[in-house]
């Protein structure tokens, strides 16, 4: 299939099913380029997907639920990624736990209490989200994994299975990594 | 009160009668304003119409022309013909009396 048959496909696939078959068809009919298809269908795509914005709800989910929720979760499961890491590093390279004063069971007791305690505040912040967000939905699900992802969790996850991996293999010394995204960029950004 | 390019869609729709349907509408109104209408104000603009209840609109048929996609019928309600005479009032009265010629950019003295 051609690049430009496929992003219309992907495209389309965005709308319902009717009015997709509808759009997909006038632009068959049209004998348009690929190129204005494309252009003229993300046009349609970006108007329906600013209709709902016209209501409050979605605007309410935005600011109350992506921005404090989102950071809130992000921290949380960036502190567990962290006591998590922290204690396979020392389990890796000396073969003893880190002493966080707790006993093993505590340890493993905190760490299956705290992840389940993100499961649950995650579905909870979703479902909340896609109730108040409507059709508005997949915007502001996208701005939340991305507030969620960035801001620590799973990115930092990525970060600290990086160093485990580049430690163990002696490949860089353990300075040299980037404990957070705002090292993980400016490092990146080092000429 | 209908906004222009809503007057304009309820028009193509009206002179297309039975064979109003997306693309038709489109060449419909390119031809008669001699502008470019997009698929995105096409689509919206008529989902607008019909949440206000001046148009309906259901699935035609599917053809060999359109890639065996069916068709958006559209027609006009009771509703969409007041409203459009309405307009096309307000526009006829609101214009009477008024020399666009002599109010031309530059005519002004």
């Amino acid at each position: 299939m051609k690049l430009g048959q496929w992003l219309i496909n992907k495209i389309t696939r965005t709308l319902e099913p009717e009015l997709q078959d509808a759009v997909v068809g006038d632009v068959a009919e049209l004998k348009m380029s690929d190129r204005r298809a494309i252009c003229e269908l993300v046009g349609l795509v970006v108007r329906r997907q600013a209709q709902p914005w016209k209501t409050w709800r979605p605007w309410l989910a935005l600011v109350g639920i992506v921005g404090p929720v989102g950071v809130l979760l992000s921290r949380i499961s960036a502190g567990v990624v962290t006591s998590f890491s922290i204690q396979a590093i020392a389990y890796w390279k000396y073969g003893v736990p880190y002493s966080s004063g707790l006993t093993e069971a505590q340890e493993i007791e905190s760490l299956v209490c705290f992840s389940l305690a993100v499961i649950c505040w995650s579905w909870v912040g979703g479902f909340a989200l896609g109730t108040l967000s409507g059709d508005a939905f997949y915007v502001n699900g996208t701005l939340f994994c991305l507030v969620w992802f960035c801001l620590c969790g799973p990115l930092q996850m990525l970060i600290y299975s990086a160093r485990l991996v580049l430690n163990a293999l002696h490949l860089m010394p353990h300075t040299a990594l980037p404990h957070n995204l705002a090292q993980f960029i400016f490092f990146a950004a080092l000429p | 009160m209908l906004g222009e390019f809503e007057y304009l869609l309820l028009a193509a729709t009206a002179r297309l009668d039975a064979e109003a349907y997306g693309a038709a509408i489109r060449l419909e109104i390119e031809n008669s304003t001699r502008r470019s209408c997009s698929i995105g104000a096409l689509y919206t603009t008529l989902d607008r119409l019909e949440e206000k209840g001046l148009i309906e609109t259901w699935m035609g048929n599917a053809t060999r022309q359109r890639g065996g996609r069916c068709k958006r019928m559209v027609r006009i309600t009771a509703r969409g013909i007041k409203a459009a005479t309405e307009f096309y009032g307000a526009v006829n009265r609101s214009s009477r009396g008024v020399p666009w010629e002599a109010n031309r950019a530059g005519g002004r003295p």
